[in-house]
This record gives C-alpha cells, structure tokens and sequence, in this order.
C-alpha cells in the first residue's frame, strides 16, 4: 500500500532533523520542528516535497502493477477443484455468459450478486469425472434446486469448464440421519422428555444435534464422534450412548446402518430425523 | 463523471482544479489510459474518479475558481512562485 506524500516527507523531515550534522550546518537547535526551521517555501521544503512525491507516485505504480498481475494470475489460474467450486458459486441465474477475447474464458458482462442463487456447494474430484453438488439456501440450510435452475447452471458448469473434463453437477435434498440414543441427565436440568426444566419447551439436546448437522460443512462427512461431542457440550448431559445411528439418501426409502464413523452423504448435507421419539432420557 | 481540459493543463492542473490536490492525477491517468505526464489537448473530456482527496482545497478551488494551466504560454501573468525557467527569480 503506497504511502501518502505527508507520511513519506515527514519520514524525510524526522530523518534530516534527527542528523546532527545537518543540524550543526543550519544552525537548528535539537528539537526544533520542521515547519519552524524551514519555510514552506523554502528550497529545501520544495526539494523534499518533490521527492516526496515522486516517491508516492513510484508506489502507487507498483501498487497498479501488483493489482494487474494478481489479475492475469487469476485469470490464467488452472481449473482446479477450489475453481469450480469458486466458479459454480459465482453463477448468475438468468444471465448470459460472455466470451473474453483476452483470456478465452468465460464470465459475465456485469456481476450481480442478487442472482447468484447457488449457496451451498461442493466439488468433488472422482478420478474420471468431477461432481459438483449445489443447493440454494432456505432459512440457513440448503435446498435442492429443481430442473429450472439445474438445467441452465449445468449448461454454464459445461461452458466455463476446461475442455474434456467431464462435469456431473447434481443438486439434491439432505441425507437423512436417525440417531438413536440413550441420555443420561441431570433431573436437575433437563427433563425425562427432553426439555428444559427451567421453561419446559426448549430441547437442547435436538437442538444440539440438528445444530452438529446443519455446522457440517456442505459436502463434508457425518461423524459419530462429533456427534457425541456435541451432545455432551449440552448443560445437563451426562453422558452419552449412541445404540445406533442409520442414514439414507432422500432419494432411498430404507435407512442402512452406518456401521463405522463416518458417513459421506450423497447430498452435502444432513438432517435428523425423528429426533422426539428415537432419544432416550434417562 | 467527466470534465473537460482548459487550453495549457497538464493532468496536474486539471487534478488541482476538480479535486484540489495534484495526487488525483494519478486516478485520472490510470482511468482514462494516459500518462501522467500528459499535456491533454484543449478540449478533451476526461473521466473524473468518483472520490474526493483534500475536501477542503477542493472546495476552496471550486470556489475561487482556481483553474491552473501551467502549459499555457498565452497568459499574461502566473500565480506560480517561481518563473516558467525554474531560476533563483521569483515570478
């Protein structure tokens, strides 16, 4: 960040009142301000000014050139899986792409937040293909876009993404997760049904879990460990027996037990179900 | 926003008359794709940066009408300190 032409002519001024010598040959006492030594107009006021200058300009060049090469790097930047990721956040529902002549990439004419539906996305590199699973946003989790989004933001992934590379772009609703689990608490505290003792409505241990699901980052992994951390991190939780956990894709009728610690859902991200009936307080 | 060049400003003297300090120049050069060395013709209009530098000089030039034009051999007289040859002469 260039310096202004006062920061760099006071640095001057400090430097040349600080020197002794200079001081002894203009007879200036230790101590004296500049603008007492010198008049504005002086020719060593000027001098100094111009150099000043010419120094503030000579930054404000490099500062230009830094900006320029940050963006020819951006713009030769190589398709990787974080520039998909960048790039199917940045479509713009509606809106035309159009060719730069300079680049030959792809962008559009005016960026428009305001139609930049894709909220929640995850880029996935699967060897012979790339998945890149999106979803808007409906009161802070996401939702799957029907075909009038998925039909146009499929036809730009094509046209923005390096040739050859094969592009599977999906949108679909949260994998289900149904936790079932014993919870010791503190009578105390929370209720044999799972409330708050002190207001009788609250569920901290639901909320608790739903808040695990919905904190996982879109397209990350369930984990049953975190799980259990975040369960016991509520005030009044005891302990904590996970008897079992099943999950399915919303597009699956049945649950398969998960059987290990981690689960990668087909969507990005997850839901709880039943939460009410398969925890239980004790 | 855009203005025009009087005959005789460098970009220094139409950044002194719009913004009231000569670091604009270096806007104003970068926005419309000059150097900043550039005597700009008589006439020419030019993209102005929509920000302000010194507030206070920039309001005391629109005011005064300060319309500096160091190029222009033309004018009678100057309110530079110095004369045109940069000697020991004051103007």
């Amino acid at each position: 960040m260039a310096r202004t032409t006062e920061e760099i002519k006071q640095q001057m001024t400090d430097a040349f009142l600080a020197s002794s010598t200079l001081r002894n040959a203009y007879g200036i006492a230790e101590g004296t301000a500049w603008s007492t030594a010198f008049s504005a107009v002086s020719i060593e006021n000027i001098l100094l000014f111009v150099v000043a200058a010419t120094i503030h300009v000579v930054e404000r060049i490099f500062d230009q050139f830094k900006i320029d090469v940050d963006e020819k790097v951006e713009n030769a930047i190589v398709a990787s899986v974080p520039w998909y990721h960048a790039k199917a956040l940045e479509y713009q529902h509606g809106d035309q792409l159009v060719l730069n002549p300079d680049t030959y990439g792809y962008g559009y004419a005016e960026v428009d937040e305001t139609k930049q539906v894709v909220k929640y996305c995850a880029v996935r590199d699967k060897g012979t293909s790339v998945q890149v699973l999106v979803s808007g946003d409906n009161g802070g989790s996401p939702v799957a876009f029907d075909a009038s989004v998925m039909t146009p933001f499929t036809a730009y992934m094509d046209k923005i993404k390096l040739a050859g590379v094969v592009l599977n772009c999906a949108s679909y609703a949260s994998d289900h997760v149904k936790i079932t689990a014993n919870i010791t608490v503190d009578a105390m505290v929370i209720n044999d049904d799972g409330t708050l003792v002190s207001d009788g409505t609250t569920k901290p241990v639901e909320d608790a879990i739903r808040g695990y699901l919905k904190g996982i980052l879109y397209g990350g992994t369930f984990n049953k460990t975190k799980l259990v951390d975040a369960i016991q991190a509520v005030e009044g939780v005891e302990d904590v027996e996970l008897t079992l956990v099943e999950v399915r894709a919303d597009s699956e009728a049945n649950y398969t037990t998960l059987t290990g610690n981690n689960y990668v859902g087909v969507s990005g991200s997850y839901v709880a179900d039943n939460l009410s009936t398969t925890l239980t307080y004790n | 926003m855009k203005a025009t060049v009087k005959n005789g400003q460098s970009l220094a003297d139409f950044a002194v008359e719009h913004f009231g300090s000569w670091t604009a120049l270096i806007d104003i050069a970068l926005m419309n794709a000059i150097p900043m060395s550039e005597i700009p013709q008589s006439g020419t209009e030019l993209e102005l940066p929509e920000q302000h530098y010194d507030v206070l000089m920039e309001q005391y030039c629109k005011r005064q009408g300060v319309s500096p034009a160091t190029e222009d051999s033309t004018m009678a007289s100057t309110n530079g300190i110095f004369t045109i040859q940069f000697t020991q002469q004051f103007a």
